[in-house]
């Protein structure tokens, strides 16, 4: 089973959640819909629910992020003030940047954490030999084969790598060549 | 031929998958797991590699990377 590493963006006042995804949505239908009635039945939620949501919202901020007015022919409208609408995009902007993170192999490359078409093996340090700017270090992999790593001295010594360290050692998918011996 | 790299292993391809202009290509080696590669889908055909061909895996010491902890 592949698993994935998922975030869940909230926005918080004096250490109380604000708006999380629910809430957003919330202030977005009611930003396409112009009406509160419109928004809840695009969410597939109750009026009353969406309704109390908002006072929810508005009770922590201490301050409106919708108006309603009532129209002639009792059809209501609800528009986000300019507090709703900075909050509605502050959450979009973080959110889109947290999960831009998530999705950027790159990033994850540069936490070591993961690499797209990677190999990871486990092993176990086999020797450090520090000369100048590099050090090499051998990996046993799996007895008795070795992988040998030629890493920034800096590194090692970051890593802190001794004799007998279990390490995994990753080699990145495009950087492994083929050789193919001829037929004999 | 002499070949500088470090690393080598030698394995069986167990499996070989378009992706675009790139070719992955599983190979199995011993004790070790599964090795995956890619290469320029020129490179495979040159190689006319196929599952079940006898390969090695090469690849350079600076190429490696080390993650502490293990696991």
């Amino acid at each position: 089973m592949r698993v994935k590493p998922k975030v869940k963006v909230w926005l918080e006042a004096d250490g109380e959640s604000v708006i999380g995804k629910g809430g957003a949505e919330l202030l977005k239908a009611i930003l396409d819909e112009g009406s509160l009635k419109a928004a809840s039945e695009k969410l597939g939620v109750s009026y009353k629910y969406a309704w109390n949501y908002l006072r929810i919202i508005e009770d922590k901020l201490k301050t409106k992020v919708v108006t309603s007015t009532r129209g002639g022919s009792g059809r209501g409208k609800t528009v986000l003030t300019e507090t709703g609408k900075r909050l509605l995009l502050k959450y979009a902007r973080f959110s889109r940047f947290l999960n831009s993170v998530l999705e950027n192999p790159e990033m994850w490359e540069a936490c070591g954490l993961s690499i797209p078409d990677k190999n990871t093996v486990p092993g176990r340090v086999k020797l450090v030999k520090v000369e100048g700017p590099v050090a090499l270090v051998k990996i046993e992999v799996g007895k008795p084969i070795e992988i040998v790593a030629a890493i920034s001295s800096d590194s090692a010594e970051e890593l802190d790598l001794k004799l007998g360290d279990k390490v995994t050692v990753i080699i990145k998918a495009t950087e492994v060549m083929i050789n193919k011996e001829e037929p004999t | 031929m002499k070949i500088s790299a470090r690393n080598r292993f030698s394995g069986r391809v167990v499996r070989v998958e378009r992706e675009g202009v790139l070719v992955k290509v599983w190979v199995a080696v011993e004790k070790v797991d599964e090795v995956t590669t890619l290469i320029t889908c020129e490179a495979a055909k040159e190689l006319e590699l196929k599952e079940g061909d006898n390969v090695e895996a090469v690849f350079k010491a600076t190429e490696v990377i080390i993650v502490k902890g293990g696991g």
